[in-house]
């Protein structure tokens, strides 16, 4: 029997949630949409084509496919092996792409081929091959959504160039799905999306700044349900602005009212990654040690691009640009939305990004981080072990595990890492709540 | 260290009929195991098939006494020897060397008959795939990456730790309770802790038997093998259409754990072996010697 | 008071009993599959016999280990980390690392002043099995354990194996007899190969001190492996005799506690 030392309970939201979740994957399921490769976040146009166009992202799909059948999604990467594509490759690109090789989907229906791709490349191995299995398939349109990034100290005329050079890209991407697939762009409903997204990151913030209290009235697993819906569900504005308030007031109400996520909570671990979607039981089994996770800068990507203050407050980073600014034209809109010069992705460092590893620590007050080291794709290890050399000098106890990728279950060594984390907690001189 | 469970035997064998002709020699130095086969007139006479040391040649020369021995012959009545595998170089006594896929493909059609048209040779550290035309000649062939070699030896690792015989690993995997993932699909190093942690206790309702570890790991060999299997012929693998049927050579065609898991993969049945289908390589080299006496 | 420590490890159970600050016993088998549970409770009663004592006579047992959670007959067990840093103490008073290598794993344990665990380090995928990868190569070359423990790296005289990955290092090896270099050219090489794995590993968080390191586990047997490894990472290791029972003896310490 766990000796409780916070009062709990479950979300209210889920079916809320799950009804979104289900609108939205029914709205794609209508073949009357173009459908299109690419990232809904990079590609925040795609709102503009809505009557016509979805976009499908392969991450998700992936993902989805890891955490619900083993089987077929190995049966998918193997289909993509053996046309050469390196099983180093990131696992969500494979489970994915190799279905498309299958011919069809995890439900057994046929494979939703795409139209079009609209790849983005990142700091990253898999973003760059991303889409490279579906542009192989068959000669479709494709463009490249450029996602310049340079380390080191911040330029700022090298950071107008490249905000111009992105907008450069959005539009001439805009106008050429126009004039190829011969329909027309809603700009209005574009300029609509961008205030949305800059409403649900506001949201997001809200989130993030309630998960900084001990104890956390939402843990990181809880969030996977929640920190796509306003990427996935462009389906109607109200309706998810109307979500994420409930939900935010929800959370909020959680916070002022001390109830936690986890009720053993007595220490708050970090991550770096998404998780393997295929063992997020170690959530649960982490828990009997009453260690709670408060999440990773991926699993806070909602809130957009943050910064922790010197009072070690979370809040927006401020290039932010104000949401009454003027938007006239397409570009207006596109500047809008593109606030930012250098990638936002998680992917370390002081410099990259204004949001260090150890700021984070810093922020949600972890007490220690797991470190996954994937093999291959969604940053791969790129600067994990360094990112944990830092958090070490914090005094944070950094748990390192392996395995292939959060897409492919293979190589995690499930029981290899319950292993390290009875050494990592019990170590620490943490013994287990109870007998799980 | 416990050795003997992951050492499968021996064997040495003779048809102890008369035989006519001109004996001829092959031998397949692996880099696991060494076949020596005697033939004659396109009649299998005796054969040896034993592990390699650290001295390939002379586990060539070993394999050829005891072929010789069990046939009751002497190195002189032998005409000529070809030697194919891995370490054909180190076959001293060898007249002439052969490479391994051309061997394997006329040794395939001696141990499966003339409907084989593809061959997985599954190695103690490769994996061969081999298409053949429906006449004497190869297609297509491709062979394991570095990466995810010593499949076989990893098997071996594995009957030793568990300490169960190596010839009966295959069988009992195939009575897993559970139908387990394999325990790595990238490489046998990752495969024997995985499976090895599989006896270790997760959550409660994630207790493995030891045919459910076996299981496991013998899924993890299969999957390999369907890598190089399937670039042969790139199609859905779900219904990989290998043009015909499928035989199965080298060391790990022994073991049923492994064979019966790529079938079910690849939907069909293997072609049944006349003969031992590790000599296979040895039979392809033999019989090239006969052609070099009896040039067609 | 006496106090049992149970280690099962991936390839051998190893037992030590304790009779407060010495050794009373000390036996090693191997652990083989599911049955370990059953075999390390044969080997302890075997153990108490040698030490003299029963069952009722062990004031604590604790198992440890990949194998700990089948010693149903122990009265707990503790991770490896922590019998590691216990260990390391015994055998030096003011030791501030451990570093255990066994047939599977790698470990460093940092030690603080208190004796306390302050930070580990278990090997990546890629190091796992350095201690059985040895064996199965001294058996493929034809060398007791003992003979390649005395084949320095220098004999190798320039020829190297992969030092990445021992998948590819068996292959390299392999080749090399193939084109004739002599086996203990390859014993050295392979030793080699080893011991620029351990030197990375033992760089992955805290580097031990070089005067307050013990080292453990059964790879510490190997000479050649030891003495290069004390050359290449400049750590002067403490090693005690019979060193595999260092984990095991950590358990009996803690079971004291």
């Amino acid at each position: 029997m766990i000796k409780q030392r916070w009062e709990t309970r479950p979300l209210e939201i889920w079916d809320r949630a799950k009804e979104l979740r289900a609108k939205w994957q029914k709205s794609i399921d209508n073949r009357q949409h173009l459908l299109a490769q690419g990232n809904t976040v990079e590609s925040d146009w795609s709102p503009g084509f809505e009557k016509y166009l979805k976009i499908v992202e392969d991450n998700p799909v992936g993902a989805f496919m890891a955490s619900k059948s083993h089987s077929f999604a190995r049966r998918a990467r193997l289909a993509s092996e053996v046309r050469g594509w390196g099983r180093e490759l990131c696992g969500y690109v494979n489970n994915c792409w190799g279905a498309q090789f299958l011919g069809r989907d995890m439900d057994g229906g046929p494979f939703p081929y795409r139209d079009m791709c609209v790849p983005f490349p990142d700091v990253c191995d898999q973003h760059l091959k991303r889409g490279q299995q579906c542009m192989d398939l068959s000669p479709i349109p494709r463009w490249g959504g450029d996602m310049p990034i340079y380390p080191g100290e911040r330029d700022p005329k090298r950071d107008e160039e490249m905000i111009e050079h992105r907008v450069y890209c959005n539009l001439k991407i805009i106008a050429d799905i126009e004039r190829i697939f011969g329909i027309e762009f809603d700009d209005e409903r574009f300029v609509e999306n961008i205030k949305l997204r800059e409403k649900l990151s506001a949201y997001g913030l809200r989130i993030s700044q309630l998960m900084t209290q001990v104890p956390t009235p939402l843990s990181a697993k809880d969030l996977y349900s929640f920190y796509t819906l306003g990427d996935l569900t462009k389906l109607n504005p109200e309706e998810i602005n109307d979500f994420w308030k409930s939900f935010v007031d929800e959370v909020q109400w959680r916070a002022d009212n001390r109830i936690a996520a986890v009720g053993g909570e007595r220490y708050r671990y970090m991550e770096a990654h998404p998780p393997a979607w295929y063992y997020l039981k170690y959530y649960r089994y982490l828990e009997s040690y009453g260690a709670v996770c408060i999440g990773s800068q991926y699993s806070h990507i909602m809130s957009g691009t943050l910064e922790v203050k010197e009072d070690g407050s979370l809040a927006h980073r401020d290039v932010t640009p104000p949401a009454d600014k003027p938007i006239r034209t397409r570009e207006d809109a596109v500047r809008q939305w593109i606030t930012e010069a250098r990638g936002n992705r998680f992917k370390d460092d002081e410099y990259c990004r204004k949001w260090a590893i150890t700021d984070f620590a810093r922020g949600f007050k972890a007490d220690g981080a797991i470190m996954a080291l994937w093999r291959c794709g969604v940053g791969c290890t790129l600067t994990r072990k360094e990112q944990a050399l830092r958090l070490s000098e914090m005094g944070l106890r950094v748990l390192h595990c392996e395995g292939s990728q959060p897409g492919d279950r293979t190589d995690m060594d499930e029981h290899g890492f319950l292993d390290r984390i009875d050494a990592w907690m019990e170590s620490q001189g943490l013994e287990k709540l109870d007998d799980r | 260290m416990v050795k003997e469970f992951g050492a499968w035997p021996e064997t040495v064998w003779a048809s102890g009929d008369r035989f006519g002709g001109t004996p001829v020699c092959g031998t397949d130095v692996g880099t696991t195991s060494v076949q020596a086969v005697i033939m004659s007139d396109g009649a299998l006479v005796a054969y040896a098939n034993l592990r390699c040391g650290y001295d390939f040649g002379e586990a060539a020369e070993t394999a050829l006494t005891r072929a010789l021995k069990a046939a009751g012959l002497s190195r002189g009545d032998i005409k000529t020897c070809r030697a194919t595998g891995f370490g054909r170089r180190r076959a001293a006594f060898a007249d002439a060397t052969a490479e391994e896929i051309t061997c394997h493909g006329l040794g395939a059609r001696y141990v499966f008959g003339p409907d084989v048209r593809t061959v997985a040779d599954l190695g103690g550290q490769r994996t061969k795939a081999i298409r053949l035309y429906d006449w004497d000649r190869v297609r297509d062939f491709k062979i394991s990456d570095k990466c995810a070699a010593g499949m076989g030896r990893g098997i071996e690792r594995i009957a030793n730790l568990l300490e169960i015989p190596i010839s009966e690993i295959g069988e009992r995997s195939l009575s897993a309770e559970k139908d387990p993932e394999p325990a790595s699909t990238t490489c046998c190093n990752f495969m024997y802790p995985e499976t090895m942690g599989l006896l270790r206790q997760g959550f409660r309702e994630d207790e493995y038997s030891e045919n459910d570890v076996l299981a496991a790991a013998m899924f993890t060999v299969a999957w390999r093998a369907l890598g190089t299997i399937g670039k042969l012929s790139p199609l859905d693998i779900g219904e990989i259409s290998l043009d015909g049927a499928l035989g199965f050579t080298g060391g790990l065609a022994k073991n049923p754990g492994v064979t019966k898991r790529i079938e079910r993969e690849l939907g069909l049945s293997a072609l049944p072996a006349k003969y031992d289908p590790r000599l296979t390589g040895a039979i392809g080299a033999a019989l090239l010697a006969e052609r070099d006496i009896n040039p067609r | 008071m006496y106090t049992a420590g149970i280690d099962i490890g991936l390839e051998n159970i190893k037992i030590v009993i304790l009779k407060d600050a010495s050794v009373a016993a000390s036996l090693t088998a191997p652990s083989g599959g599911k049955e370990r549970g059953k075999r390390a409770e044969a080997l302890y009663d075997e153990a108490l016999l040698r030490a003299g004592v029963s069952r009722n006579g062990i004031h604590r047992t604790l198992a440890t280990g990949a194998g700990k959670f089948d010693a149903d007959f122990a009265d707990g067990n503790i991770v490896e980390e922590i019998a590691d840093a216990a260990a390391a103490r015994y055998f030096l008073k003011d030791a501030s690392a451990a570093v255990d290598i066994g047939a599977d794993q790698t470990r460093v344990v940092s030690i603080g002043a208190d004796g306390a665990v302050t930070e580990t380090v278990r090997n990546q995928k890629c190091m796992a099995g350095l201690g059985l990868a040895l064996e199965y190569m001294a058996e493929r070359l034809d060398f007791s354990i003992e003979e390649i423990s005395l084949i320095p790296p220098e004999r190798a005289e320039g020829v190297t194996v992969n030092d990445g990955c021992p998948v590819f290092a068996e292959l390299d090896a392999l080749e090399l007899l193939n084109i004739g270099v002599p086996r203990d050219a390859v014993a050295g090489a392979v030793t080699r190969m080893t011991v620029v794995r351990l030197n990375s590993v033992l760089r992955d968080k805290d580097f031990p001190d070089r005067n307050r390191t013990v080292l453990t586990g059964g790879v510490a047997k190997n000479r050649a492996v030891t003495d290069a490894l004390k050359a290449l990472s400049g750590i002067d290791f403490v090693i005690p005799e019979s060193p595999e029972y260092g984990t095991a003896l950590g358990a009996a310490l803690k079971a004291a506690d």
